[in-house]
């Protein structure tokens, strides 16, 4: 069975239909790539999967490990694996780093029976995890993304992944806004997470990540609609010419 | 550590409202009513010098005076409380009172191990001693000896009044004087015990104070009162934290307190105030009439107030800093919340008399259901006031469309030397933060509280560490099914 | 005849109640009717003193106490001994009023202004067509919700009535110029300006009030706005009575959907002076900018009062008041920003900042945000104090004289809002009065005196 399985998956927003039937399987140890230009729908399929309200969900379906997930609320979602590292990490203030990220990894464990972390233990994994991804242990007592760099937001997001271990993973523009050193911390947390166990969607406009995050799938994500796929060769491709004949197809 | 540990988990446990059951102890009450008689019943039942009778009577006689100036200039509303309605003096009946811990009521006992205080561990809290108010009569002190040791003074109001004449005569009513306003005079007359602190010049109380308050008889006004003298050069801090019963009627309250603070002397005074809000249609809960002032008299004195308003159907409350000595300071750090039906009207006020003195404001409020939330705060820079500063920062946070936020400065200044500076915001926890949280496994109810408590941590970081863990817990039950 | 009694005793003399069954108008019964009710409001609660919250800063004992007569009999007053003379704004339709009674000889002609534009003396409207005033003068309960308003409304007879008809473009400002002058005793009057301007019509006014000097004087000037869907309208209020008068003014404005008001205040006191302004945003999308200054000296008192009532989705506000305090004057701010239930999606912001330049003056601030929808952004902030020592340090150590610097600092302080202005030819005049009030200032040190 695959971890996760959409099925001509049709949303709106305010009653304008964004995506428009999405066909997509992933099984774990999987990294799939979704591209495509601006205001096409990547964004959107990342928020149906994580559970953000507002979008209308008019036809299809998406199973995560054969379980409905569109009828589980966004924390039941993040609870039972799936994890969405946000383009624009929230800002909240007054709540550490530290305070959020124990908080959510308590929540999991709750909702796996099992008993929340020691204190000392939380310190060691944090800081064994701190220094994997070469984020100052400082910023970690800082109130949640209040502040932080560009990078550094996108660090805490890969930090958080790396300690709830998510089934799932999506990252969402990820390497926006990221200078090359950044990009290549980051991509080495993420190379480190990935396993049999777990699949990845990486959402990106570009293909510089994926030099970095090597995808074994490659989908192209048009009007909607996903309009190719391939291997990470279609990356390049795109790369070199572009999304013009895709949006040419669309148009016609 | 284990008792604290205790506390939070007794914290914990309490889902919404638990504080609310009745103790069945037989009580010894004054008839219902307010007059003369009353004040004079008080005043042979606690034992009292004539003096501290005639100092009630005179209260009482300016109160009538003030009939029909009950404040209505603050955001609230209730219906018009009846005075003679109420009973102003109930006590537990003790025989005796306690010679030690192991002889209070077990009853009592189980009630505060209900609320998370075990008297039982008190003392392993460390450097805690509890002067507990039960209804209107302490019923144990502890660590008594141990601070008479040291000079300090610490004993229920109507022990010092008989005990230290002297101190009590000389400040009590020096800082809130019997005519300061309709609630405070009421206090005068009729308040019936409160704590008494004093800590001589010099010393560094060792460990923090704390009294709980409880409300327990029916229609029993309850009306503390404390009074806190710091010597030149001393320090103490001082926790005041309260719970009460639920009740179908609504109880009246109105305490006072007042700080006496010398040359370089520091009082902390901090509190969690929980008390019975009413049921979400309003119905009961507390209210809250609450005069407190600090006299900042010395030079370099200081002063700061914490408080954390979760309880009450009516709060009515602005501890303030009279800052008279050169480079004296006031701090004022607040969080109120309110949800359901509940009204609260708080803030403080800073006035500025002495040359470089200092203020700061901090203040929180979040609303939520059909409640309705105002800070009402003054400063005031008077003419010789050379150099002073004021900071003030009022965030308010409201949560659903039902509810009402709202923030009144009052800001005066007389003179070019001095700088005043406020900032107000009011906004929601947005839909995206709540999101976030979710996406990371926390559900509605822990993301919300996380959300405020970070919103609150400038405040809530002020207070001492037992009753810091204690409040953070309060504010996510506070908000209990406030969002959908 | 009624008397007008309040708590102290009268408000006016005898002549005063005399004269007001003259007034025209006095036929329509709902008028009549408007004006006693306001009329006993005001003689059974009197004026307001500091126990009264919306007047806790700005008592009106000592206005009270005056044994003021209705000023009219305007005619032979000789205007041309104003102080400043008769304020000019480049290229605006000037309205003369003296002591609240047009005066068509110093007026411009209004003749030719074109299709779909209206302008009335008030006391005509009243005379031959009272019910168009019905939109404008609303209920009773309204002219009675201020005691401004109250005192106005019942005695209004003079000022004027503009309409504009939808889409019209009113290209030249109107300027309404009242000017105060009493004769032997001193005088009340009671202009009302009313202003009603058609979907998408658009104009420009600007309110003068000054006045002679001599027995103090009463200026009561009520101006009502009301902005159709789209309407837009820039209203401008320069006050700088004479030193011993007194001036208790106010704008009420209701804005539609869509519609626009952007107003600028300026007060250069009189002996007393509080201009209340409260703008009602009515429609989807209605926005205000509700500006001022206040420049005090000597023992001017000087009061700006606003209400902003946020009352549809996604209205704006915006409020900057800044004011320099000198002599021993006292200078007073109070604005509500209030919102709404419905009102969501709502920005509201204000701030206000004082500069006290010297020791003696007061300033009193009380903003206030009354929130009732969650998802709205509105904040406020005020400041009080003096300059900041390090600027004058700077200007000192590039050779600038330290009273060059004050001077300079002072306006760089008040020009951040000046530069809001809209209308060019106004914020000119406005820069000019304020170069003019700091030229008459000794703006010394005020450390170390």
């Amino acid at each position: 069975m695959p971890l996760i399985e959409i099925k001509n998956l049709h949303v709106s927003v305010q009653g304008k239909e964004i995506l428009k039937g999405i066909d997509l399987n992933m099984n774990g140890g999987e990294v799939h790539a979704i591209m495509g230009p601006n205001g096409t729908g990547k964004s959107t399929l990342s928020y149906v999967l994580a559970g953000r309200e507002g979008y209308e969900i008019t036809e299809g379906s998406v199973l995560f490990d054969g379980v409905d997930l569109l009828k589980m609320e966004a924390d039941e979602r993040a609870r039972a694996g799936l994890f969405l590292a946000f383009q624009y990490p929230m800002e909240i203030p007054g709540v550490a780093t530290a305070t959020f990220l124990k908080t959510a990894l308590n929540a999991k464990r709750r909702a796996q029976g099992q008993d929340e972390i020691d204190a000392m233990e939380f310190l060691n994994l944090i800081k064994a995890k701190t220094a994997e991804l070469e984020i100052p242990y400082e910023m970690i007592k800082r109130p949640l993304n209040v502040g932080f760099s560009g990078g550094e937001k996108k660090r805490a997001e890969v930090l958080q992944m790396s300690l709830l271990e998510p089934r799932v993973a999506i990252l969402d523009e990820t390497d926006s806004g990221l200078d090359i050193d950044a990009l290549k911390v980051v991509s080495r947390g993420v190379n480190s997470l990935r396993s049999e166990a777990r699949a990845f969607l990486i959402i990106t406009h570009y293909q510089r990540l994926l030099t970095y995050i090597v995808p074994d799938f490659v989908h192209v994500l048009v009007g909607g609609r996903i309009v190719e796929s391939g291997d990470k060769s279609l990356a390049e491709l795109l790369e070199a010419e572009g999304y013009a004949r895709f949006e040419e197809n669309e148009a016609a | 550590m284990a008792a604290t540990q205790q506390t939070v988990d007794a914290v914990r446990e309490v889902e919404t409202y638990k504080h609310g059951w009745e103790t069945d102890i037989e009580s010894d009450m004054a008839p219902k009513g307010l007059s003369e008689d009353i004040v004079r019943f008080i005043s042979a039942k606690k034992e009292e010098p004539e003096w501290m009778l005639e100092w009630r009577l005179k209260a009482y006689r300016y109160w009538l005076t003030l009939a029909d100036q009950e404040p209505d200039w603050a955001k609230l509303n209730y219906p018009k409380i009846d005075y003679q309605d109420s009973y102003y003096y109930a006590a537990p009946k003790l025989g005796d009172g306690p010679k030690s811990l192991d002889e209070v009521d077990p009853k009592l006992r189980e009630t505060y191990d209900k609320l998370g205080i075990p008297l039982l561990e008190q003392e392993m809290l460390a450097g805690v001693a509890v002067d507990a108010v039960f209804d209107s009569v302490s019923v144990a002190t502890t660590y008594k000896k141990k601070l008479s040791e040291l000079g300090v003074i610490f004993c229920p109001m109507s022990e010092a009044i008989k005990e230290h004449p002297e101190l009590v005569q000389k400040y009590l009513g020096s800082v809130v004087p019997y005519s300061d306003n309709f609630f405070a005079t009421l206090n005068c007359a009729v308040f019936t015990d409160g704590s008494f602190v004093y800590i001589p010049k010099g010393l560094r109380c060792p460990m923090e104070l704390s009294t709980y308050f409880r409300i327990n008889e029916k229609n029993t006004g309850q009306f503390e009162r404390t009074l806190i003298i710091a010597e030149e050069g001393s320090y103490v801090s001082y926790l005041e934290g309260c719970t009460a019963p639920q009740r179908d009627e609504n109880q009246l309250h109105a305490a006072v307190v007042e700080l006496v603070i010398l040359d370089d002397a520091e009082i902390k005074y901090s509190t969690v105030q929980n008390w019975y809000p009413g049921d979400e249609d309003g119905k009961g809960g507390i209210y809250n009439f609450v005069t407190k002032r600090a006299a900042c008299r010395g030079k370099n004195s200081k002063v700061m107030w914490t408080q954390v308003e979760t309880g009450s159907a009516v709060t009515w409350k602005y501890p303030s800093c009279i800052l008279q000595g050169d480079n004296s300071s006031g701090e004022f750090y607040s969080v109120a919340i309110t949800n359901n039906r509940q009204q609260a009207d708080t803030g403080t006020k800073m006035i500025h008399l002495g040359k470089n003195t200092r203020s700061k404001i901090i203040a929180k409020g979040i609303s939520a259901g059909k409640s309705n939330s105002t800070y009402r705060g003054l400063v005031r820079m008077q003419p010789k006031a050379d150099g002073s500063r004021n900071f003030t920062q009022c965030d308010s946070l409201l949560i659903g469309d039902q509810c009402g936020a709202h923030t009144v400065p009052y800001i005066e200044s007389r003179n070019p030397t001095a700088q005043t500076e406020h900032e107000a915001t009011t906004s929601k926890i947005s839909d995206e933060q709540m999101f976030y949280c979710q996406q990371r496994g926390l559900n509605a109810e822990e993301a919300v509280s996380l959300i405020v408590n970070g919103f609150c941590k400038e405040v809530l970081q002020t207070l001492p560490m037992e009753f810091a863990v204690e409040a953070q817990k309060l504010v996510g039950i506070s908000l209990e099914g406030s969002v959908g | 005849m009624t008397k007008l009694q309040t708590t102290t005793g009268q408000v006016f003399g005898d002549t005063y109640a005399d004269a007001v069954g003259a007034l025209p108008g006095a036929q329509e019964t709902w008028i009549n009717g408007m004006r006693k009710t306001s009329r006993a409001l005001v003689g059974a609660q009197g004026f307001p003193g500091r126990k009264v919250e919306a007047w806790k800063y700005t008592s009106l004992n000592q206005v009270e106490k005056v044994p003021f007569i209705p000023a009219a009999k305007a005619d032979d007053v000789e205007v041309s001994s104003l102080p400043l003379g008769i304020p000019v704004i480049d290229g605006a339709l000037k309205m003369v009023f003296v002591n609240g009674v047009y005066r068509g000889d110093l007026s411009d002609s209004f003749a030719d202004l074109g299709d779909g534009v209206s302008l009335k003396p008030f006391a005509d409207v009243l005379k031959s067509d009272p019910s168009a005033l019905k939109v404008v003068l609303g209920s009773s309960a309204e002219a009675c919700q201020s005691f401004t308003t109250a005192l106005n409304t019942g005695f209004m007879e003079h000022g004027v009535v503009i309409h504009l008809a939808k889409n019209v473009v009113l290209e030249r400002p109107i300027h309404l110029i009242s000017i105060g002058a009493s004769g032997a005793e001193p005088g009340a009057f009671h202009p009302r300006f009313s202003f009603s301007l058609e979907q998408s019509s658009s104009a420009t006014v600007i309110e003068s009030h000054s006045g002679l000097p001599g027995q103090a004087y009463l200026s009561n000037p009520i101006t009502e706005i009301l902005l159709r869907e789209g309407a837009a309208l820039l209203h401008y209020t320069i006050v700088g009575e004479d030193s011993d008068a007194f001036h208790l003014g106010r704008a009420s404005v209701t804005v539609d959907k869509n519609a626009k008001y952007e107003s600028f205040i300026l007060s250069l006191g009189g002996q007393l002076v509080r201009r209340e302004v409260k703008v009602s945003l009515e429609g989807l999308n209605a926005s205000a900018i509700v500006d001022g200054v206040y420049a005090l000296s000597d023992k001017q008192h000087s009061d700006i009062t606003s209400e902003i009532l946020h009352l549809a989705p996604n209205t704006t506000s915006n409020q900057v008041v800044k004011g320099v305090l000198g002599g021993e004057s006292r200078g007073v701010f109070q604005g509500r920003v209030h919102v709404a239930r419905e009102a969501q999606k709502t920005e509201g912001r204000q701030l206000h900042k004082a500069l006290l330049l010297n020791r003696g003056p007061e300033v009193d601030c009380k903003p206030e945000l009354e929130i009732y929808a969650d998802d709205v952004q509105c904040a406020h902030g005020a400041t009080t104090g003096e300059m900041d020592q390090n600027h004058i340090f700077y200007f000192l150590s590039r050779g600038i004289d330290e009273e060059t610097a004050r001077a300079l600092l002072v306006e760089g302080f008040l020009d951040e809002v000046m530069f809001n202005i809209g209308d060019e030819a106004v914020r000119e005049t406005i820069f000019g009065l304020v170069s003019n009030w700091l030229a008459r200032q000794k703006i010394a040190a005020v450390s170390g005196s």
